[in-house]
């Protein structure tokens, strides 16, 4: 006598979908946000705290305090950018208060080592600039990495510095007069 | 400065500010501006640049998600200051709360304690103690009042009483000193062996609370009850108004029976004050007796005269003056009679008043807890609820601004310190 092969009871079809290993909720875009300010982050942080280990915890700190604060994030206020350079120069005045009560503590000094794909004058003119960099005051060498190292348009770095835009211009017009007589070029 | 300035910048300013941008963009710059552009192009390259395992670190810490190290898991200072303010705060609001509610209890007490009901009151018991403390000054007036009315008429006052919760007191309120009354003295109130018996003139005020109408009902109660213990009503008058009202009744009651009667009567709606007064007249009841029997006496002698009287003077004397007597023993048995009827019955004044509702009252000697009770008291509940969240609100208010202000001047000094942190000395 042939048995019949019995039904199989209580299968479902499942359907596994991949889903991100950390959905973003809100507004921006962070890995994205990421992706565009990391290098310019991470230069800004290391002119102004000139110590390029300090600069990376201070850089993760920043991506860090953004990621938990997105939603603090108000687009009429400025752009995703404005709004992560000022946690970021939060952070690194931070730092830079807590190095101040730690004085003995010294940074490791930037590694100004040529890349392979630089010339010798460009690497050259790179020491200069960086060394008449160290010269400013630390207000003028933050306006300057604000402006040329992290990238920041004139009303971004208004925004960041807490002033007007054009107090920031005139911030930045000031900073770059004095480096261009640390550097000697004819103004 | 204020980041609202729109002072425009200066025109070279501003035309070596667009040259830098026109620099970083790649953009051709003015030949006079040419070292500036080319200035701005070498700061640009050297700013300094994460080496790669930096980046390969920074990448996977993004790939974690930036999970916070456990130093930055340690509360944030601004996070810790909001904690210990709302923590204070509602420890504040508690105890503000707890203290307006207990007030707001009392006080809710205090209410009631001008309306309690009988069975209410125990001994011991603090609210009870209130209620019977006011409902005691309330009869201690009615009982001055009443004492007053005794000196004016020259007799003494005793004046007891009785608080409806239970706790009883007789006091003698003694005359006053304008219109003093000898009779106090004269008047024990515990007669002396020999003596004869006292003759005490009983009254009560009842002010009754009935239910919103209910007061056709009790006024009918009151009406029968009367009729039943052998008394009459002397007078009456309602007056109703839809569902409320008022009543007054004179009752006098077989002295015998007052205090059935009284209990009867409180029994028809719930009791606000009961007042109990006692006037000794044995001193007037002794004269009008004495007088009386004087005036009798002298009748008898009078009328021995005319028996023995031989002239026709003689017998028209005897005659107009048993006439006089006549009279005079007859306004002193009409005293006699009238101090009678005062002692065999006593005096009811009821007053009784519809009961409001926001009186507090739950239950009642004639009613039971109805739905409309229920949205009475849930609507007083709530408004105690309100009432002691605008004072928690009052209190908390100013210390909400204190803490604003606390915020906002220590957002003020940390950005201070951080900005000093920029100065040359660093």
């Amino acid at each position: 006598m042939k048995s019949r092969p019995r039904r199989s009871r209580g299968v479902t079809t499942s359907l596994t979908v991949p889903l991100p290993a950390r959905p973003i909720s809100g507004r921006l875009d962070f890995d994205a946000l990421y992706r565009a300010t990391r290098d310019d982050l991470y230069g800004y942080v290391a002119t102004l705290l000139r110590d390029p280990g300090a600069a990376e915890d201070v850089t993760a700190l920043t991506f860090e305090r953004a990621m938990r604060r997105q939603r603090s994030f108000r687009p009429g206020r400025g752009s995703e950018r404005a709004w992560l350079f000022g946690i970021a120069r939060n952070a690194a005045l931070d730092e830079l208060r807590r190095r101040r009560r730690t004085t003995g503590l010294t940074g490791d000094p930037v590694d100004d080592a040529p890349s392979p794909q630089d010339d010798a004058e460009h690497a050259l003119r790179r020491a200069d600039v960086r060394a008449a960099l160290d010269t400013l005051e630390p207000r003028e060498r933050e306006v300057i990495a604000l402006k040329f190292h992290a990238g920041l348009s004139h009303r971004e770095l208004a925004t960041v510095l807490g002033v007007s835009e054009s107090n920031a211009g005139t911030q930045l017009h000031r900073a770059m007069k004095r480096l261009r007589k640390a550097c000697d070029v004819p103004s | 400065m204020s980041r609202r300035d729109r002072t425009p910048l200066p025109q070279d300013v501003a035309r070596e500010l667009a040259a830098l941008d026109a620099a970083l963009a790649g953009d051709p710059v003015d030949p006079d501006l040419i070292d500036l552009g080319a200035l701005a192009v070498q700061v640009r390259d050297a700013r300094p640049r994460p080496d790669a395992g930096v980046v390969a670190r920074l990448d996977e810490r993004a790939a974690a998600g930036f999970a916070p190290r456990r130093s930055s898991q340690a509360p944030h200072p601004r996070r810790r200051l909001g904690v210990s303010l709302a923590a204070a705060s509602i420890a504040l609001a508690a105890i503000v709360g707890v203290a307006v509610l207990r007030s707001g209890v009392d006080q809710q007490a205090g209410i009631v304690a001008t309306a309690p009901h009988p069975a209410e009151a125990t001994t011991g018991d603090v609210a009870a103690q209130k209620r019977s403390a006011l409902s005691e000054r309330a009869a201690r007036r009615q009982s001055a009042a009443r004492s007053r009315d005794a000196a004016r008429s020259g007799s003494a006052a005793l004046s007891e009483s009785v608080a409806p919760g239970g706790g009883s007191s007789t006091t003698v309120t003694p005359a006053p000193k304008a219109t003093p009354a000898p009779a106090v003295e004269a008047a024990p109130t515990v007669a002396p062996t020999g003596a004869p018996a006292r003759s005490v003139e009983r009254g009560a005020g009842l002010h009754l609370a009935a239910l919103p109408g209910g007061l056709d009902d009790v006024a009918s109660g009151i009406v029968r009850t009367t009729d039943a213990l052998g008394g009459y009503v002397v007078s009456s008058s309602v007056d109703s108004r839809g569902s409320r009202g008022s009543a007054t009744f004179d009752l006098r009651v077989p002295a015998a029976r007052l205090q059935t009667a009284l209990a009867r009567l409180s029994q028809l709606a719930r009791v606000r004050s009961r007042t109990q007064s006692s006037l000794d007249v044995t001193g007037s009841v002794v004269a009008v007796r004495t007088r009386l029997d004087a005036l009798k006496a002298e009748r008898r002698g009078v009328l021995r005269q005319l028996a023995a009287a031989t002239t026709p003077a003689d017998t028209t004397r005897a005659r107009d003056r048993i006439h006089v007597l006549d009279v005079r023993i007859a306004r002193a048995q009409a005293a006699r009679a009238a101090l009678h009827r005062r002692t065999a019955y006593s005096t009811i004044n009821v007053e009784v008043t519809t009961q409001r509702r926001s009186s507090g009252a739950v239950t009642t000697g004639g009613g039971s807890w109805t739905p409309g009770d229920a949205l009475h008291d849930a609507i007083r509940v709530l408004s105690v609820a309100l009432g002691a969240a605008l004072v928690a609100l009052a209190a908390l208010l100013p210390l909400g601004l204190l803490a604003a202000a606390g915020f906002g001047a220590w957002r003020l000094t940390a950005a201070r310190r951080r900005h000093h942190a920029l100065d040359p000395a660093n």
